[in-house]
């Protein structure tokens, strides 16, 4: 499970860049990265410890959970 | 570079056999096509079928760069990396023992990207050196470096293609031929055991062959369609491979039959000693083909091992016996 602090992301893209699954996107209007399809994640951990500001965990889940996100404006 | 023995062992999965049959590359700094001090350093593992890949591609597209070969203890990057076999430290090693930063006048290296999972590029930086993380397929370093090191959101995406399914298929078969030719003697001696063990006597011996020739058929078909499955569960993919196999068996035992009513019904209404023998090997490939595909998560992988042995228990409380059947 993805856990992501949206508010932290400095919007450097480096969890785009490391993703072997295409998980992550960028909004470049609000310079954040975006979860664009969290069903293909495989716990590979690289974007949380690429994130150089640590605004993502993966938790391995037994049960598939959906990604939490924190800090996301409506 | 020449295809020795070892790319060969390589390709027949020595490493899958006891990682200490893992095939290693010297470690080093290695350079190409006339490459100087300000030739850009590309880092990889020391599997041998990794530095042969990476070795192949520069050549192929003619890059002027060095290739620093770390030590990743002989295995992928992709599982060292998330296996630990490889980290920064033995990045800084290497370059220490390279003499790097004397060798080149500049400080930037090309990471795997699929050592992203263990590899700090912020403790790199804190020791001088900037890191990036390349393509995930060699093919494209070329591009990437053109690109002054950037790559295009598909170049990050790890592509399980035919080729490297037909060639992982290749190692886990054999793994798995030579697993059944060591259980097979096991099995014989546990039938001494009596009871419904007897059952075991004559069954592994007489159809060791039948066996793995199913093995075969089963896992190239796997490979084959691995795309078109609608779940990167081992498990399930084992399971409605086998189910179709199962079909197929049945439809040629019915045809051989010429169709008579009661064959009919006896061949689907019994899942017998051919069928459970077939979803059995049908599960037990299909586990070890997810656990070595780019897109199965640990959860997942956790998710399967539990429902294999329930399955396993529940068949066994049903009153059938893998693989024999009905006792
Ligand atoms: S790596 Fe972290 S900071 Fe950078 S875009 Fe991704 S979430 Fe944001
Ligand atoms: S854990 Fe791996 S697969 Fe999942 S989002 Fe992060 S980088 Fe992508």
């Amino acid at each position: 499970m993805i856990i992501y602090d949206y508010d932290a992301c400095s919007g450097c893209q480096e969890c785009l860049n490391v993703c072997p699954r295409g998980v992550w996107g960028f909004s470049k209007s609000k310079n954040k990265a975006e979860i664009l399809n969290s069903k293909k994640c495989i716990d590979c951990t690289s974007c949380e410890f690429q994130c150089p500001v640590r605004a993502i965990r993966i938790e391995k889940t037994l049960i598939p959970k959906s990604p939490q996100i924190l800090g996301q404006p409506d | 570079m020449k295809k020795g023995w070892k790319y060969y062992a390589c390709l027949l999965g020595s490493h899958l056999m006891w990682p200490v049959l893992a095939i290693k590359s010297d470690q080093g700094l290695i350079s190409f096509n006339g490459a100087d001090s300000d030739s850009p350093v590309l880092v990889t593992t020391d599997y041998y079928m990794t530095v042969y890949r990476v070795t192949q591609a520069i050549e192929d597209q003619n890059l002027r760069c060095h290739l620093l070969v770390v030590d990743g203890r002989g295995i992928n990057v992709w599982c060292g990396s998330r296996g630990g076999s490889v980290d920064t430290d033995s990045v800084l090693a290497a370059i220490s023992s390279t003499d790097l930063e004397h060798r080149v006048s500049h400080r930037n290296l090309i990471l795997p990207q699929l050592a992203a999972s263990s590899v700090s590029k912020v403790v790199l930086s804190d020791n001088g050196w900037n890191a990036v993380f390349g393509p995930v397929e060699i093919e494209n370093v070329g591009e990437f470096l053109e690109n002054e090191n950037k790559k295009s959101p598909e170049q990050s995406i790890a592509i399980f293609s035919i080729h490297r399914r037909m060639e992982y298929n290749l190692a886990h078969l054999t793994f798995e031929t030579i697993m059944f030719l060591m259980i097979t003697p096991i099995f014989w001696v546990l039938s001494f055991m009596g009871g419904p063990l007897l059952s075991w006597h004559s069954y592994w011996m007489t159809n060791l062959l039948l066996l793995l020739i199913g093995v075969w058929i089963l896992g190239t078909f796997m490979a084959l369609v691995d795309p078109l499955m609608p779940t990167s569960s081992g498990y399930v993919r084992g399971a409605i491979t086998g189910v179709l196999a199962l079909a197929v068996w049945k439809m040629v035992l019915l045809v051989f039959s010429f169709f008579s009513v009661a064959t009919v019904v006896y061949e689907w209404a019994w899942l017998d000693a051919s069928g459970l023998t077939i979803l059995g090997l049908s599960l037990f490939v299909g586990f070890n083909w997810g656990g070595s595909t780019p897109q199965l998560g640990e959860g997942q992988m956790i998710r399967d091992i539990i429902a294999g042995i329930a399955s396993l228990v529940v068949l066994f409380a049903l009153g059938f016996y893998f693989p024999t059947g009905l006792f």
